[in-house]
């Protein structure tokens, strides 16, 4: 399994930018990287197509993800991409582009998904999609 | 125009009986005379038959005075 | 000693056509209580307006007319007549008022007259509505004959300037107060006849005048001591507001405690909902991940598949390859039979096949999860299970939300109504009590200055009049003259002392006799202790614990219990308690009252007369006072006739 480099740097698309600092403004997010994660696992559950292109906006670098979150992203994105059929990664770079392109096209849908709600709606919103999808595997077919 | 001793009317004062006794003694003053205005003013509540009210209280006093001299 | 009714007769009286005579028992206290039965309409009212005109009649020409039964006035001609036998003082006497009609050029004369009968000599009486006014005075009669509606309205109209005057008739005490004012009229005159006679004479002007110097004296004194007087009862006031004030700070102090207590009770809620923040918080930071446990799931299934799976398959393949290469060496196989050459080579080519096998397995790919991975993985989706239940912490955050919104409002309200009261100490406002107090005893000391120099100057007076007396005396005018005077101003100051302590024991008489009836009749007899008569004749109810009930607290029945008890302490405080009539006295009350003050009707001594209907006194209640009534009456109605008369049963 390919891991990444701690110095490496995850981007938001452009467009996406806004909302990141407005959820991460409000407090409804910690962090704005949390709403790449969010939007990468949403993809995943929905067999959503990664996006065309991974440039954008500066979130942060890959160390301060945090050593539970990188290993899982990683081991999920290669899993993902075998299901996809896509080819193996050749490096950490290529990995890393895959899982912007996840995320970022998980974050577009979810944009969608929580337009016009409120802080706290967006909040429930989240906890029911994280306890509705723990521990089933239904939504992950290979 | 005095009505007799001991008909009903006359007697209201005696209802007052012990106040006016005491009182009277206070001031050492003949109780029954006092009585006597007393009732004199309870005969004429209505006030048309006031006008000569001085007079009589007067005259009962008069003659209260010239019977205690006798 | 109270009046008794004896025989009434009642003769083309409103309904009452022709004549009606009703005979009473004699009085029996304890049996006092005589029942007229009576639909409405067929002449209960009738009968209590014609004992109202028998004493006061107060019905001018149209109203007398009125009052004629219509039969009768169809004829045009003829009476109308009400006669009462009664005991007076102990004394029958009979009380006639009769109204003659008659023809006269068109139009009906009406001609009223009245007459009082000493029934044992038969001698008629004079001044008769003089006397009247002494059995019964008319500002009296509605505490005597009166209805439900009658003591619905006095309940309402208590503070009423007239009553007290009406009131002050019953007792007795306007005469006594006439006779201070004549006396004082007749004292100036004498004194004025005085004075003419010591004209005559020269050196008393000398004393004259100085008597009106000192006469001037005093009344200054009494207006100043009016004066202080007014401001001591400001002061009173004053200080009552305080005390007012005083407690409504306390109850505040209360409101402000219980205002701190939710405020520290909000900072818990506060704290524990933060908590639960906090967790929420961090299950949200893990919302990513809870997310991805499928898949991570697969993944360390897959991984751990294919580790064990690999690693157990090369065992055999080697185990294989070092069976064959044994053999080989060996030159034989296991159980010693020879390997021939060509196979031999077969074998060779075997083993070398089984050796590329598990030599292909043990190679972990660059691109496979290793092992160190594999536990991490499992450690993370254990942590993830262990993270708790979304659902509860929502729902926890949902009931501190739910709870601290109502104690914010709770928060609201109180700091509400503590807005419109300054942070002002109780024990500034004792200490503004404590100066009014001083105020007031200041004042209070002025005024025994003042009475001190007015006592003074009224002895100088005395002093001077007696002067002037002995002068007088002297001469054979002035002599009866000074008698009188003398007599006449003592008798004054004899009235003036016999007013105060007559009217305080009178409304101690009321207020006991009062108190009497109200707690017989009450339905909170533990609650109320008694009735207390204030100054302007108005009443208040006192508690048990000596506290005053506030009028508004009082029932619209307790206010006319209150009404009756009033009316009944009244009649009998008077010189000469009359009978009550009553019309439909219970319409008002409710069931409890009503109970209450029909048993207490045996208690007064006189003679109790209730026209009811069955409505006023159902058979139920009536059977409950069967033991004090002493006769029935029913009244009848011919329809026919459109008459009443009054049959006893």
């Amino acid at each position: 399994m390919i891991h990444l480099q701690s110095h490496q740097r995850l981007f938001i698309s452009e467009d996406l930018a806004g909302f990141a600092d407005h959820l991460s403004n409000e407090g409804t997010m910690p962090r704005r990287v949390d709403l790449l994660l969010l939007g990468f696992s949403y993809a995943v559950n929905n067999r959503l197509s990664p996006t065309e292109e991974a440039k954008g906006r500066e979130l942060t670098r890959v160390a301060s993800l945090g050593g539970e979150s990188q290993l899982a992203v990683e081991a999920v994105a290669q899993w993902y991409a075998r299901s996809l059929d896509s080819s193996e990664f050749a490096d950490e770079s290529e990995l890393l582009d895959f899982i912007i392109r996840v995320g970022v096209a998980g974050v577009r849908a979810l944009k969608e998904r929580w337009e016009g709600k409120s802080k706290s709606q967006i909040q429930w919103d989240v906890m029911r999609l994280a306890s509705h999808l723990k521990g089933s595997s239904a939504a992950n077919n290979t | 125009m005095m009505e007799a001793q001991g008909t009903p009317f006359d007697q209201m004062a005696s209802r007052h009986d012990g106040l006016l006794r005491e009182v009277s003694a206070e001031y050492n003053v003949d109780p029954r005379l006092f009585r006597q205005l007393v009732d004199l003013e309870n005969t004429k509540v209505h006030l048309e038959r006031r006008r000569l009210v001085t007079r009589q209280i007067r005259e009962i006093i008069e003659q209260h005075l010239s019977q205690r001299e006798q | 000693m109270s009046v008794h009714f004896l025989k009434l007769q009642v003769k083309d009286w409103l309904v009452y056509g022709g004549q009606t005579t009703v005979e009473f028992a004699p009085f029996q206290r304890g049996k006092n209580i005589v029942v007229v039965h009576g639909k409405n309409g067929f002449g209960k009212t009738s009968l209590l307006r014609a004992l109202k005109f028998l004493f006061h009649n107060g019905y001018d020409r149209e109203g007398l007319l009125e009052q004629w039964h219509e039969h009768a006035r169809e004829a045009g001609e003829g009476s109308m007549k009400i006669a009462l036998e009664f005991v007076y003082q102990g004394k029958p006497m009979k009380l006639i008022r009769k109204v003659d009609f008659e023809s006269r050029n068109g139009t009906t004369a009406v001609t009223p007259s009245v007459a009082l009968i000493d029934v044992d000599s038969g001698d008629l009486e004079n001044q008769v509505e003089d006397k009247i006014e002494l059995i019964i005075p008319k500002k009296s009669q509605q505490f005597v004959f009166f209805d439900g509606a009658e003591i619905t309205r006095y309940a309402q109209r208590q503070h009423d300037k007239g009553i007290r005057e009406a009131i002050e008739q019953v007792l007795g005490i306007p005469a006594v107060r006439n006779l201070k004012s004549d006396l004082g009229k007749l004292v100036n005159e004498l004194e004025d006849e005085q004075a003419g006679i010591v004209a005559l004479q020269g050196h008393s002007q000398d004393l004259l005048a100085e008597i009106d110097r000192l006469k001037n004296e005093a009344a200054s004194y009494k207006e100043q001591r009016a004066g202080l007087l007014d401001k001591i009862n400001g002061v009173q006031r004053a200080a009552e507001e305080l005390e007012k004030e005083a407690a409504q700070i306390v109850a505040i102090a209360t409101e402000r405690e219980q205002l701190a207590a939710k405020q520290e009770r909000r900072a818990d809620y506060e704290e524990q909902r933060d908590q639960v923040n906090d967790a929420i918080k961090r299950f949200l930071s893990d919302a990513p991940l809870h997310m991805l446990t499928g898949p991570l799931k697969q993944i360390v299934q897959e991984g751990v598949a294919k580790q064990e799976g690999g690693s157990f398959r090369r065992d055999y393949y080697l185990h294989v390859k070092q069976y064959l290469d044994r053999v080989l060496e060996n030159g034989q196989w296991d159980f010693g039979a020879p390997i021939p050459e060509s196979t031999g080579q077969d074998i060779e080519r075997e083993a070398q096949r089984f050796g590329e096998l598990g030599a292909g397995m043990g190679t972990v790919k660059r691109k496979d999860i290793n092992l160190g991975d594999i536990s991490e993985l499992k450690a993370l989706l254990r942590r993830l299970q262990d993270s708790g239940d979304s659902q509860k912490l929502m729902d926890k955050r949902a009931v501190y939300d739910e709870k601290l919104e109502e104690i914010d409002k709770d928060i609201r309200e109180l700091r509400a109504k503590l807005a419109g009261h300054p942070l002002l100490e109780v024990q500034a406002l004792f200490e503004q009590r404590e100066t009014l107090t001083e105020t007031e005893m200041t004042l209070k000391q002025d005024i025994e200055a003042l009475d001190g120099n007015l006592a003074r100057v009224i002895k100088e007076i005395d002093d001077k009049n007696r002067e002037l007396d002995e002068a007088t005396m002297g001469t054979d005018l002035g002599r009866p003259l000074t008698e009188t005077l003398y007599t006449a101003r003592q008798l004054y100051k004899v009235v003036d002392a016999f007013v105060d302590r007559l009217v305080a024991q009178k409304r101690e008489d009321i207020e006991r006799e009062a108190t009497n009836i109200f707690t017989r009749i009450t339905n909170k007899p533990l609650e109320y202790a008694g009735i207390r008569v204030k100054d302007d004749y108005t009443l208040e109810v006192y508690r048990r614990d000596g506290t005053v009930v506030e009028n508004k607290k009082l029932s619209a029945g307790e206010k006319e219990v209150l009404a009756y008890s009033f009316i009944t302490s009244l009649n009998l405080s008077s010189p000469s308690p009359a009978p009550f009539v009553m019309d439909t006295p219970f319409g008002h009350l409710d069931s409890s009252h009503r109970d209450g003050l029909l048993q207490s009707l045996p208690n007064l001594p006189v003679q109790v007369f209730l026209l009811a209907t069955d409505r006023d006194l159902p058979h139920q209640e009536r059977d409950q006072v069967q033991a004090f009534i002493a006769q029935e009456f029913e009244i009848e109605r011919n329809q026919q006739e459109a008459s009443s008369t009054i049959v006893q049963e």
